[in-house]
């Protein structure tokens, strides 16, 4: 039983602490890095929005059937607006998303944050990367299609998704 | 080649400086949030920066009739005010106009406007949100002393469905133009962005005519860029949507009547785009009406930065010219005119941090010197902003590591 319980804490301390992190926490200047190293090697999405756009809020439910119908999917929210907690919590679980891996910007997006994520993104919103384990990212402005993004999940299980992206 | 500085250093003096270190190096407001249910509160973060104003999130400067240097900027979600009688050297004391705490706009292109007429009204506008739907409301404040009071801020219409984002433009009639991003139509028939509306004041902001519309469709995150037409009218620039969803740019001139004319478009960039791009474009019009504009795209056609102009008479613009080079991380793009002499500068992120890039036109944007870096800045920074007095141009800057900064451009022998 020992054994038992010590092979139990370790499988978890062997997870980091942002892999299926639940709830809204904090996006500050070193948080892409340690997001990053927590979700390497496994397929990723990033959604970035802000509560003031509309398209990102109106597709919001959207992403919450698509969390819902893909179970095990690493997807990870973040709000570039510095929008209030309570309000972004609550659209987030408005749209199905509550409890998930979801992040708020402290203090707002600047050009080094942005830079981190991609080099080439000016803040425009919805923005989503989609990171495969090897590393390739693939990006996405505006709204999604959900389709395509089934299809790039789909496509990660398969054995030959190292090879591909871009 | 540009510099010749005139940097605020001199906020040290008077009593503003202590003012500033107590008020503008106030390390922790923004960080933490009230009203947190889930979340812990992130622990107070100093800013990083004692520089005055390198607090500040925006600063958008204007100069009043007399020279004097106006000044409105954000912190901690409050909007303040001050004025300098020596190009920054030294400032009155601050005033707070507003508390944005509740409903704070926290878009890329969200910033206090100011305008002084040649009556002594100045007018400072800015937004928040005011509901669940983020739907936003116009606040002003106005002053009949040329900034030594202002009336507590009062909100445009406070019935309407969405105004958010206003610009300001004193017309030489000496009316005050207000345009901003309008949901009327959008918002009730659920249509993508927004439309522009517009309203003039005869009493320097006090009172407003009943709002309008000047255009029927535009990107609703996105600043309106606005100037006068030798003529003293005030001419828009603006991120349009046409059929398709392509987000592109148009120029719209207001009438003799003060009725909005036509869009003219800008070019063709063919952006397909459902996003909020949050970066508006820059207008300016020479002397002899060649009308100048720069904007950011990622559309089909060319991504990045870009300025074109037409000459008064012209019915298109001419070629866009990229600013900066095609692998360049360039954003922010403003142009403005002196005579005929005009200014283009532009912010660039190289991974470490941020430059203004400047380039000169002598002969009315035929010819360009090349770029020059004219300011740089680790870490955060706003918009870099173009003005100027009766003789002299200047870049307004503001940033974490410098503070806010004035700074001369000498036409480049």
């Amino acid at each position: 039983m020992k054994r038992c319980r010590l092979l139990l804490a370790l499988i978890c301390l062997s997870i980091s602490p942002f892999a299926g992190a639940a709830g809204l926490q904090w996006y500050g200047a070193d948080s892409w890095t340690a997001l990053r190293n927590a979700h390497a090697s496994h397929p990723w999405i990033v959604h970035l929005w802000g509560m003031s756009c509309d398209p990102c809020r109106q597709e919001m439910p959207a992403w919450g059937r698509f969390v819902h119908d893909h179970p095990g999917t690493q997807v990870t929210f973040i709000e570039i607006e510095q929008a209030a907690p309570p309000e972004v919590e609550s659209a987030l679980a408005q749209a199905g998303l509550a409890g998930g891996d979801q992040w708020l910007s402290a203090d707002g997006f600047d050009a080094a944050q942005r830079y981190a994520i991609d080099r080439r993104w000016e803040g425009e919103i919805p923005f989503t990367l989609l990171i495969s384990p090897d590393g390739n990212v693939k990006t996405m402005t505006g709204t999604m299609d959900f389709r395509r993004l089934a299809g790039w999940v789909a496509a990660q299980k398969a054995p030959s998704a190292a090879t591909r992206t871009r | 080649m540009f510099l010749s500085p005139i940097r605020l250093r001199a906020f040290v003096t008077m009593v503003f400086a202590a003012m500033l270190a107590l008020l503008l190096a106030n390390p922790a407001g923004a960080q933490t949030m009230s009203g947190m249910s889930m979340m812990h509160p992130m622990p107070p973060k100093p800013c990083g920066s004692a520089r005055p104003l390198g607090c500040a999130d925006t600063a958008t400067p204007a100069f009043a009739p007399d020279g004097t240097l106006l000044l409105a900027w954000t912190q901690d979600r409050n909007v303040y005010f001050a004025r300098s009688k020596d190009l920054g050297q030294s400032w009155t004391l601050p005033v707070r106009i507003g508390d944005a705490a509740s409903g704070f706009d926290g878009g890329a292109d969200a910033r206090p406007q100011l305008v002084a007429d040649a009556a002594g009204h100045v007018l400072i506008a800015y937004d928040t949100f005011k509901d669940a739907h983020w739907n936003a409301e116009i606040w002003l404040a106005s002053s009949s002393d040329g900034g030594a009071h202002f009336d507590a801020p009062r909100a445009f219409e406070p019935t309407a469905v969405s105004q958010r984002l206003p610009v300001l433009d004193v017309a030489a009639s000496g009316k005050i133009l207000m345009a901003w991003q309008d949901k009327r139509l959008s918002g009730p028939q659920k249509l993508p962005g927004a439309s522009i509306g517009y309203a003039w004041s005869s009493d320097g902001g006090r009172t407003f005519s009943p709002s309008q519309l000047a255009a029927k469709a535009s990107c609703e995150c996105c600043r309106i860029g606005v100037t006068n037409t030798p003529d003293g009218l005030p001419i828009l620039a603006f991120r349009t949507i046409f059929p398709g969803e392509v987000r592109d740019h148009v120029i719209l001139r207001f009438l003799p009547s003060g009725a909005p004319g036509q869009p003219q478009r800008v070019s063709v960039d063919d952006w397909v785009t459902d996003a909020c791009p949050h970066q508006g474009p820059s207008i300016a019009v020479s002397a002899n009406g060649t009308v100048h504009v720069a904007w950011y795209t990622r559309g089909n056609a060319r991504q990045g930065l870009f300025y074109a102009n037409a000459k008064s008479d012209a019915s298109t613009f001419g070629a866009p010219q990229r600013l900066g080079n095609p692998d360049d991380v360039a954003s922010r793009p403003f142009v403005y005119v002196h005579g005929d002499r005009v200014w283009r500068v532009w912010k660039k992120f190289d991974g470490h941090a941020s430059q203004v890039l400047i380039q000169h036109s002598r002969n009315d944007g035929r010819d360009w010197s090349a770029p020059a870096v004219i300011a740089s800045a680790a870490g955060r920074s706003d918009h870099p902003l173009l003005l100027g007095d009766r003789d002299h141009v200047f870049l307004s800057w503001l940033s974490g590591e410098h503070g806010y900064q004035l700074i001369e451009l000498k036409d480049p022998q």
